[in-house]
């Protein structure tokens, strides 16, 4: 739940360990799936002790708090004073228990939500390069993230012409380059750690159960099928990115180009194949950005939270059943992962839904003028 | 879609959601009734099921058993040991029936430890038979306490002992052991069992893998023949054993002729099977696992937790079968577990047997026990909308949508200052229960648990509904301080919800307790508050507060406890149901009540309240943190609700004018 393989704080200490004894962990073993640079920067953050020290705890405290001050950023640049207030946006963030427990859990993965928030605040004040650049470092932690990059240079293609998405595509290339040179150098002139970073990831070679949708079709029993299913996951998470920019992105207004990035960021968190809760901290603290669209929402946010709790709640009974009384099976947990991604769905399709019809109002205008009723839309 | 969008039509134009939301505090209370009365039909044809093995590994009573006459010679010569030394001390018998399994071929270890509640020292003796055929890692348990404890009564265990002895040595002489085999000797099923299981797992040195299985025998009797034998299945909260093992020991015991009871059915209800004695079951069923581990907490239960499949036998004294008979259930029902390859995986860790070859599985009853849950759900957005304080401001006849609608927001100040009274509510008696769950291990003080259930509990409780309702609400009516009814409305939704959700998440670990607390707490939605509290208003939250209260039901099921109530009387007093009978019941509880004095009566509270606080160090039971955790809490936050006087805010003028 609040760690896997590939973001968790405890085999990151064994890295630590591993690395203070003079043993590489990427050259040879299978115990640390984190990207060789964090590893380092976790090393000289902990000067080599595996303990909790004042700069771990000051480490993730400030990855929140900058992470919240970039949402309110995000917030003023955007929405103006139609949206939430700054301290209600703070609040939400802060008090949201995904956060706390996020940041109690110390999972790395926090990091990478920091930076993609970054992304979109530097998207909002037009310094492409940055975002770029911090993109590159999102995908160089998680892989994931470069899927972000396929808005951002639609965004940009439409606005700006062909030559810039050029560019930044040289950047991003050039940043990751850069990155996995420097990789490279740390683990000893090997190029093992792309095995055991992102292939980990894509493959899903270590099966541990998590909030997710994919560990339950790996298990032994399917084995036969894990080619096909490996294929169908990975797409899905894909294969809307595109379409989804096309249809939202038309002008240079910045509120859709963020929107199409947070509901793809809503999409990779189902397609994913670890997930955590540190993955529900961006998804859910950014919902409080699109005010603008929650009248025309079906279920407000209060309920689809409340929903959300009630769900969470029960997994780790599901899990007791399970795993401690072992009364239960895998299909109890596994239960609650698929509520949650229903869940999450829903939430998106609602909110496309909204911002559909959010659209068509203010293309129609003319037509509402008449009584101040807009009509109800059922298709569009 | 389009269909959906066609009802949502329908549903507007009929003004649908006003309706409902007026019906909202009826159906809070109609959903308990009609989930009890769904309850009882399971028992009925078509709604229950019959057994079945799931695992077709276990092959039950295939084998023919050779614990025969031959064998009953050995068992009656054991018997004379055992009574000639039933005057000896623990220490002696235990020597001396180390010295037999030794000498059939036994690694026999001694454990002593320390019962931390009495201060003794007590004795377990175990065996183990590494079966050479198996890979040593996987065992069955054969527990035959020393004494064993029924009805209050603690008697020497000899028909249980000498047949597990008889057992023993003819166990070792068989050749087809796949899996170990553990005698164990405890000096009573309680607390030295439990020590032995927690120490198996966690330190003793002799073991024998994994325990498969574990089958209890009792059978106090020192005759050669037995009635019937008694099945007790429930474990601590909530667990069960899989309905494969229990159901492999009925078909073998009916093969061999004897009749099994299980939820305390009494002998004479053994064959029939109607729709009475179904529901009967079902209940009492219901009943002793929902309690399980506050009275009872020995024998199998002190299995629980450590994913044991685990039954009680008691051959209960009767002329229908001979002792050997009893054995050879046990052996059968050994080596059925013996033919398993993997361990118990198949058919149903969660159901309600109705009688020894009836059952229900849990997608057939949770529905009903979700019902409940769903219930205060309801409850808690009839106080979203206010539906059921009619005198706080609204009346139904201006009811409508706009102002339903109104009613979705809050004042802010006293929403905050109900979430804040019910998180110190409810983290006070979350901190009072886990001062009190381990009050034993703690304090090595003898307490009195007289004056600690009723100085300390019963009467406080009383008091305060007593005092609340009817000195404290009238005075601050009259003293006009008051609060805004914004602060009782949100707090009754979120003492509802939190109910609702608890009793759901509870459901799945613990389906009978969740399902009696829900029911015993369901009376709370009458709770009103208002502007102009009257008498009447006053005395009827009196007693539904008096209902809900955890005092109230402690007091009720502790006097049935010491009554000895069962559910069978009530049973046949239904089905036979004629004037005579009715008059000779009253008549047993008129005599019950002459003969024991009010003392003796309110004993049982007592026996119940200490069971409960010592349930967690005996057992890891959690019926009385959950208690604690969410009953009591509640509990206070509808009495402070109903002790509060409001005011209403200017909601309805403001509406009016919008409209």
């Amino acid at each position: 739940m609040f760690s896997t393989p590939v973001n968790s704080y405890r085999s990151l200490n064994e890295g630590i360990f591993l690395l203070s004894n003079n043993l590489n962990p990427y050259t040879n073993g299978e115990i640390i799936h984190h990207p060789p640079i964090l590893l380092w920067l976790f090393k000289i953050l902990k000067e080599s002790n595996i303990e909790d020290n004042f700069n771990t705890d000051l480490f993730y405290s400030l990855m929140d708090l900058l992470m919240c001050l970039q949402l309110i950023k995000i917030n003023r640049k955007v929405n103006g004073k139609y949206g939430f207030s700054s301290l209600k946006i703070a609040c939400f963030h802060m008090f949201n228990p995904f956060t706390l427990l996020t940041t109690f859990s110390k999972s790395t993965h926090i990091i990478n939500n920091l930076l993609v928030i970054s992304v979109s605040s530097c998207l909002v004040q037009d310094k492409f390069e940055a975002a770029i650049i911090l993109l590159g470092l999102s995908s160089y932690l998680t892989y994931y993230s470069w899927y972000l990059l396929i808005p951002i240079c639609y965004y940009l293609y439409v606005n700006k012409g062909i030559s810039k998405v050029i560019k930044t595509k040289i950047l991003f290339s050039l940043t990751l380059s850069v990155l996995i040179g420097i990789s490279y150098k740390l683990s000893d002139d090997s190029f093992n750690f792309i095995n055991l970073c992102y292939s980990t990831i894509l493959r899903f070679k270590k099966i541990t159960p998590n909030s997710g949708l994919w560990w339950y079709f790996f298990t032994e029993i399917f084995e036969f099928f894990n080619d096909f299913y490996l294929a169908v996951f990975n797409i899905y998470g894909l294969i809307f990115v595109l379409p989804l920019s096309i249809r939202f992105i038309k002008s240079n207004e910045k509120m859709n180009l963020l929107f199409v990035l947070w509901i793809c960021v809503g999409l990779i968190n189902f397609a994913k194949s670890y997930p955590i809760f540190a993955d529900y901290t961006l998804f859910y603290s950014s919902i409080f950005l699109f005010k603008k669209y929650y009248s025309n929402l079906k279920f407000s946010p209060v309920i689809d939270y409340l929903f959300l709790y009630v769900v969470l709640l029960q997994a780790p009974t599901f899990y007791v059943v399970w795993m401690v009384l072992s009364s239960g099976n895998a299909n109890f947990f596994y239960a609650i992962g698929l509520t949650l991604a229903l869940l999450e769905s829903i939430i998106l399709s609602d909110f496309i839904w909204s911002f559909i019809q959010s659209e068509y109002y203010l293309n129609h205008k003319s037509d509402t003028k008449e009584d101040n009723v807009p009509p109800k839309l059922t298709q569009i | 879609m389009a269909l959906l969008e066609i009802v949502q039509r329908k549903l507007r134009d009929q003004n649908a959601l006003q309706k409902i939301i007026r019906a909202l505090p009826w159906l809070c209370f109609l959903i308990p009734i009609i989930s009890i009365i769904m309850m009882i039909e399971l028992s009925m044809t078509g709604e229950y099921r019959h057994t079945y093995f799931s695992e077709n590994a276990l092959m039950p009573g295939q084998a023919h058993s050779y614990f025969r006459e031959s064998e009953w010679n050995f068992v009656r010569g054991y018997r004379n040991e055992i009574v000639n030394m039933m005057n000896d001390n623990i220490t002696t018998k235990n020597d001396n029936l180390n010295k037999l399994l030794i000498e059939m071929g036994y690694k026999t270890n001694l454990v002593q430890f320390m019962d931390e509640e009495t201060g003794t020292e007590k004795n377990i003796l175990y065996a183990i038979y590494h079966a050479p055929k198996g890979d040593d890692t996987e065992a069955m348990v054969l527990a035959t306490p020393w004494y064993s404890e029924y009805e209050g009564e603690s008697k020497l265990n000899v028909g249980g002992l000498s047949l597990s002895i008889g057992l023993a040595r003819y166990l070792r002489r068989l050749s087809i052991w796949a899996k170990n085999v553990i005698l164990v000797f405890p000096e009573d099923g309680e607390q030295s069992l439990r020590y032995w299981v927690n120490a198996y797992h966690t330190t003793l040195e002799n073991t024998a893998g994994s325990l498969e299985c574990a089958i209890v025998v009792d059978c106090p009797s020192s005759g050669d023949y037995i009635g019937y034998i008694d099945l007790e299945y429930a474990g601590i909260n909530g667990q069960l054993p899989n309905l494969d093992l229990i159901n492999t020991a009925i078909h073998i015991a009916e093969n061999e002729g004897i009749r099994v009871s299980v939820n305390n059915t009494p002998f004479g209800q053994l064959w029939t099977n109607d729709f009475y004695s179904r529901v009967t079951s079902l209940f009492s069923g219901l009943f002793s696992i929902a309690s399980s581990g506050i009275l009872e907490y020995g024998d199998n239960k002190s299995f629980s937790g450590w994913n044991v499949q685990a039954i009680k036998l008691r051959g209960v004294e009767g002329h229908n079968s001979d002792i050997t008979s009893f054995g050879r259930v046990i052996e059968s029902t050994l080596r059925s577990v013996n033919n398993l390859l993997e361990k118990f995986h198949q058919s149903f860790f969660f159901y309600l047997l109705l009688g020894a070859k009836n059952f229900v599985s849990v997608g057939m009853y949770l529905p009903y026990g979700a019902m409940i849950s769903i219930a205060y759900i309801l409850a808690s957005l009839n106080s979203l909308v206010d539906g059921f304080n009619a005198s706080a401001g609204n009346s139904y006849k201006d009811f409508n949508i706009e102002v339903v609608k109104k009613k979705f927001t809050f004042k802010f100040v006293p929403m905050i200052c109900s979430i804040i009274t019910f998180l110190i509510i409810t983290s006070t008696f979350i901190a009072y229960g886990l001062y009190t769950s381990n009050i034993i291990t703690r304090e090595r003080i003898q307490f009195d648990y007289q004056n600690l259930t009723y100085n300390y509990f019963v009467i406080p409780s009383m008091a305060l509904i007593f005092i609340g309702t009817f000195i404290i609400n009238p005075l601050l009516s009259i003293l006009n301080i008051r609060i805004h009814s914004d602060f009782s409305r949100s707090l009754t939704m979120i003492c509802m919800f939190f109910m609702g959700y608890a009793l759901f998440g509870m459901m799945i670990l613990n389906f009978s307790l969740s399902y009696v607390i829900g029911i015993c707490f369901s009376a709370i939605f009458s709770i009103r508050y208002s502007t102009k509290s009257n008498f009447e208003l006053r005395s009827k939250n009196c007693l539904v507060l008096l209902l809900t209260c955890p005092a109230t039901w402690l007091m009720i099921f502790g006097s049935l406890h010491k009554f000895n109530a069962h559910l069978d009387s009530l049973r046949n007093l239904i089905q036979y149901f004629t004037l005579p009978l009715l008059e000779r019941e009253i008549q047993k509880v008129l005599d019950f009540l002459d003969e024991t004095s009010l003392n003796e009566l309110l004993e049982g509270p007592v026996d119940i309240f200490t069971g409960l606080l010592k349930s967690y160090t005996r057992v890891q039971c959690w019926t009385w943190l959950y208690v604690s955790f969410i009953w009591i809490p509640l509990w206070v936050c509808m009495l402070l609700v109903s002790i509060l006087p409001v005011y209403t805010g200017d909601l309805i003028k403001q509406s009016k004018k919008n409209v």
